[in-house]
This record gives C-alpha cells, structure tokens and sequence, in this order.
C-alpha cells in the first residue's frame, strides 16, 4: 500500500534579497537565480517587484504566492489611489499587507516579504513581515535562502557590532551598494541556491529608481 | 406646499420624466426644517456651531447632541432629522477607524465624506435587497477636521453630492447665515475669531435667545477636535 | 532546533588559515535546548605542539571523543616516537569516527594546526561520520555555522598575519554567535604560528 501524505500546497523557489534604509535613500538587492530544489529554474529572475507608487515589493519563497501577493498589491494601490485621490504611502502600504497577509492567517501566502520605499519626509524605510503578517520596521532586512549568511554581516557591517566603537554605519548609497555587492559575492561562495547574478535598485527621491546589475559565479 | 404630486412620487427611488428624483429632493427640502448648523474653516483649524432647540424646560439639554466625534481628526455638525444622521454618523465612524486599522494614517477628510456619501443613494424599499434605509436621509452634515493637507470642512447632502466649503451653514437659518458668511469671511481669519462670528451668526438666526445651554461648538485643529464646555461658550459669549 | 540531537545542547567553532599561522575558535556556551547550564565548556583541544581539534555538536559525544581521540594520539607518539602532524591527527580522528558508521557519534569536528617541520597550514573539517575534506582555508561546524559562513568568506583573505588572522576569525565568530540562540556567551581563540601559540578569550553578548 502506498502511504498517504497529507496535501501539501506549497513549493519553495527561494532565492536571496536585502534591504538597507539611508536618510535619505534604500538601496535594495536580489540575486537573479530561482530554484525548485537542486534545479535551476531561472538565472535572471529577480525578486524585487516596481510596485506603482514607487515602493519596492522583496518576496521570497513559493513564486505562486509572491506572485499572488504583488498582483493583489497593485490592485489594491490603485483602488487606494482612486478611492483617496493620492499615491498610497510606504509605511500605509505596509500596514496594509500586513493586515492583508493575517487575513490568510489559516492558509498563508508562503512567503518572506520585505517592503521598502520613501516615507512622507523622503527618509528610507524598511518593513519586514512573517509569512502570516507579523510586521516590524527596520534598518536593514534581509530574506531568503541566504538569510543566515548574510544578515549577520549586516549586523557588522550597519550596526558596527563587536567593534571597540559599535554604533549605526552611515553610508552613502554608493558605498551600500559596494557594500551589498561584496556580500553577494561572498554569500554565493557557500549557498547554492543563491548564484547567477544580483540586481541592485537604489531608490532616491530626486533620481527614483536606479538599477545595477552583477555577475555572480553560476555553478 | 407641494401642489404638483405625481405618480413618480411613490417609488422612492424613480424618476419622474422631468428627471426628478422627488423623494431625494423633499429630502434636501426637510434640511431646511432643521436647527442650523455653521462651520467656518480658517488657517489655524475648522470650527463647527449648532443650535439646540430646547422646546421645553422639562429637555436635559446634553441629551441633544448635535456636533459629534468621527475621529481624533475630524467632527461631524447636523442639521436635519438627527437620527437619520446616527446611521451616517455610525459609518463615518466605522470607515476612518478601517482605513486607521489597515493603513496606519488618519483618513482625510474627503475621503471620511466620500465613504458617508456612498450610504446617501443606497437607500431602496425594495424588501428584497438589503439597503441600509427605505428612504434617503433627511439630513445635511458638516465634516470639519485637520488631515495631511490641513484644515477642510465639507458638506454633504442627502442626494449624497458633498462639496468643500471655506464656510457654510445648513438648516433653518442658513439662508441668512450663508449670506453674512460671505460677508464676513476672509482667508486669514483666526480661529478665535471664527467662533465668534459663528456665535454671532447663530445668535442672529435663532428664534430663541442665545446662551451657553442651547448652542453647541466643536473646533478641529492640528491637535484633534475639541468640543467646548458650557464655561468656554459662556466666555466667549460674554466677549461677543 | 527542535528534535535535532546535533543542536541538542548548542556550540560552534570556527578554523581559518593565514600566512604561516592558523586560527581555531570557539564559544563557550553549554545548554540545553534553550536553557544555557554554564557559559565555560570549551569545544578545542589540543593534541601535540601544533595540533588542535574543535568538536561540535552533543556534548557528552564532544568529551567521549576528545578522550578517545586523546587516548589514540598519545598512544600514537608513544609507539611512533615522532610529533603528531595535523594529517595524521585528522585521519585518526575521522578513522574514529567511521568506525562507529552505523551508530555514529553527535559530532562534526574541525581539525587545525602547523606541520612541526615544515610550518605548513592545515586546516580540514569533518561530519559526524568522518567523511575527509580538502585542506581548506575557511571551514566552521555547529550551530551557528550559516551564521558564520558568509561573514568568514567576506573576512578571509589569502596570507593573513597573526594579527590579522585572529580579527578575522573573532570578528566571523563573534558576529555570527550573536545571530544563534544556541551558541555564544564569550569566545575563545587560538593563533598557531610555528614558535607561538597564542590563546585569547572573548567576552561577546552575554545572551
């Protein structure tokens, strides 16, 4: 007899993102790889997301739910938009998927979702959530495959921890871009489901949003 | 009153071939039946003023309540039959509490009128279909509040049409009260100085003689909305 | 975490190579899924001049290994009359290990140290079955070692100094444990360079 196996709706295409806030910028990255287990699936698909009130939607996990997730989002930004006669802010759209993504409390969209953008002061903002809406704003996130290798680099490298002087790095957005660039290259040394390429958004108030694309080893 | 009743009259929600909505229109008739109600919008925030008609000493007073709370941002002034307004007043409530609950801001003030506007036309004596109402309201409210874009004072109709005023008066007297706004008005008014020209409006419409238990005041400035005490009408009367 | 026998009760280490020296590190947490019973259990041991051994995973394993693998290497230079080599030593110990294949020990282990002649670096990890690895540069076991991985890459450069090597592999270690509820409270590194070993402890978050 073949044993039964309880309904397991979801998959797990992972891939690598990371969000870093500045006074006045966020510097946003993805690695272009996609993979269903050990296979390939893609080496250029990025999991940064344009929404259209110039936020930038990170999701990682199960592509169907992300890919769910962010065309409910732009319905849901226009019909604010229509409704309210304004561009839905940042830190109102993240409230708003959180309540969205705790709606589906019982059967989650199975995703790490970052969201990241300009706040009214033009000031960069970082909102991170679990799978079942759990939001908490941060400095800098980081979601993913990945996640484990990179986040504490982070914690080193922004927040200055285990230094004589530990304290918040001030960085231009062109020294985080180097900055998360080198660790992509490091990152893609030890995880083999992170690889290919990485695409680094830097989004300002004057220039909007400005792209960088890096090769990655892709083996 | 109305000597051209029609066929068309019947159905809540037909027109007639003039292409009148006649239950909609006594409706924006009844308002002016109502006690008058005045807001007056200046840089500084928005105030809102009612009468109270207190038809005999044996009224508690309080017990009528006609400028409310919708939100810490925003008051709401009625004119009309005020308990058609609680139904309005209710979603008002509900809606900027939503928007707050999903998106983590204060609902302008627009958007709190919008959503009260869209209840207006929904009424239907149709058993079938589930309408708030079977008739449309017989009321005009005056949303007054201080949102991201500073102070606003709307008003609504019971056809559902809402307008933005930088003063405006509805009920009874509104028809005088309407004209010495203009008169009155200018950009640079102090909010001070708002709520005594709305005291002085009210007083010069009002039937009854003006005192501090038969009008009501509310201001909404950038710290929220404020309904004035007994004592601060009295003080402001006394200066008037 | 959970069930895992192999986070059981928590620990990492940490083995990096420089310029005619090698460092190896450890934290010092010893626990019980999320209680921390003492904040002193050391996971390296030394065996020989320039031989050291990091073990990771179910303490009681940790400590019976240790002693086994102590027990064969005195043995070895008894019988040999010559130092132990870091080959030598990582061999005996993954020899150690598969012998138990099919009932193995809760350990992954990292073997680091200097040739006694040569001065050349070695330094190897191994699972808990004893499968051998290359003679790498950067190599980290336990709980904490995603955390460590990506910082230790960044960090490590070809031909490290003494100086360089220990702020490399402390600041890997330190910045990583604090990501990991199960390994921390404090650190301890050696620098093995021909003539000197050096130990350093780490205070780190105390958390």
């Amino acid at each position: 007899m073949v044993k039964e196996h309880g309904w397991y709706p979801y998959e797990f295409q992972s891939g690598t993102t990371v969000a870093v806030a500045g006074d006045d910028y966020v510097v946003v990255a993805s690695d272009t790889r996609l993979t269903e287990n050990y296979a390939i699936q893609s080496r250029t698909h990025s999991n940064v997301y344009k929404m259209h009130n110039n936020s930038l939607l990170l999701s990682t996990g199960f592509l169907g739910d992300v890919l769910t997730l962010k065309k409910t989002l732009e319905g849901r930004i226009k019909t604010y938009e229509y409704t309210h006669s304004k561009p839905i802010s940042t830190p109102a759209l993240a409230q708003m998927i959180s309540i969205m993504m705790y709606g589906r409390r019982f059967f989650p969209y199975y995703t790490n979702t970052v969201i990241t953008g300009l706040d009214t002061d033009g000031k960069g903002c970082v909102y991170a959530f679990d799978p079942v809406g759990s939001m908490t704003k941060q400095l800098y996130a980081c979601e993913g495959s990945a996640m484990p290798l990179i986040l504490p680099i982070l914690d080193a490298r922004i927040l200055g921890k285990n230094t004589s002087n530990p304290g918040h790095v001030k960085r231009t957005k062109e020294e985080t871009v180097t900055m998360i660039k080198d660790i992509y290259m490091a990152a893609c040394e030890r995880n083999v489901e992170l690889g290919d390429g990485v695409v680094i958004h830097t989004l300002t108030k004057d220039k909007g949003i400005e792209t960088d694309v890096h090769p990655l080893r892709k083996d | 009153m109305f000597m051209t009743r029609s066929e068309y009259d019947r159905g809540v929600n037909t027109f007639s071939p003039e292409g009148r909505l006649f239950q909609v229109e006594y409706a924006i008739e009844a308002i002016k039946f109502g006690t008058t109600a005045i807001g007056i919008m200046t840089p500084e925030g928005v105030v809102l003023a009612t009468e109270k008609r207190i038809t005999s000493v044996l009224i508690e007073p309080r017990s009528i309540e006609k400028i409310v709370e919708v939100d810490a941002h925003c008051g709401c002034a009625m004119s009309g039959l005020i308990a058609d307004a609680k139904t309005l007043i209710d979603k008002a409530r509900v809606e900027a509490q939503n928007h707050w609950f999903t998106h983590n801001e204060r609902m302008t003030i627009e958007s709190i009128t919008q959503a009260v506007s869209n209840m207006a036309l929904a009424f239907s004596d149709d058993s079938d279909e589930v309408a708030p109402i079977s008739r449309p309201f017989g009321v005009a409210l005056l949303f007054a509040g201080w949102d991201e874009n500073g102070p606003h004072l709307f008003h609504l109709d019971p056809s559902g049409t809402y307008t933005e005023y930088d003063a405006k008066a509805i009920g009874s007297g509104s028809e005088g009260a309407d004209q010495t706004l203009q008169d009155v008005y200018h950009k640079s008014m102090k909010l001070s100085e708002a709520c005594k020209h709305v005291l002085t409006i009210l007083k010069q419409v009002m039937e009854e003689k003006l005192n501090a238990t038969n009008v009501e005041m509310a201001t909404v400035d950038a710290k929220g909305y404020r309904l004035f005490k007994k004592e601060e009408i009295d003080d402001i009367i006394k200066n008037m | 975490m959970g069930d895992d026998i192999m986070s059981y009760n928590g620990g990492v280490a940490l083995a990096m190579k420089g310029k005619e020296c090698v460092a190896i590190a450890c934290d010092k947490r010893y626990g019980v899924q999320n209680r921390t019973i003492a904040t002193n259990f050391t996971k390296i041991f030394q065996y020989g001049d320039h031989c050291f051994v990091a073990l990771c995973g179910l303490a009681t394993d940790v400590q019976t290994v240790s002693e086994r693998l102590k027990f064969r290497t005195n043995l070895y230079e008894l019988r040999e009359q010559r130092k132990l080599k870091p080959i030598v030593l990582y061999n005996m110990l993954t020899n150690l290990l598969y012998e138990r294949r099919f009932g193995p020990y809760f350990v992954y282990a990292l073997v680091a140290g200097l040739d006694p002649k040569t001065g050349e670096t070695f330094v190897y990890d191994s699972d808990n079955i004893g499968a051998i690895s290359d003679n790498v540069n950067l190599a980290t076991v336990g709980t904490a070692s995603d955390f460590i991985f990506g910082l230790g890459e960044l960090f490590f450069k070809p031909n490290m100094n003494p100086d360089e090597l220990f702020e490399a592999t402390s600041q890997a270690l330190l910045n990583g444990v604090d990501r990991d509820s199960a390994s921390g409270w404090g650190a301890i590194v050696y620098v093995i360079e021909k003539d000197k070993i050096t130990l350093r402890e780490l205070k780190g978050r105390q958390d």
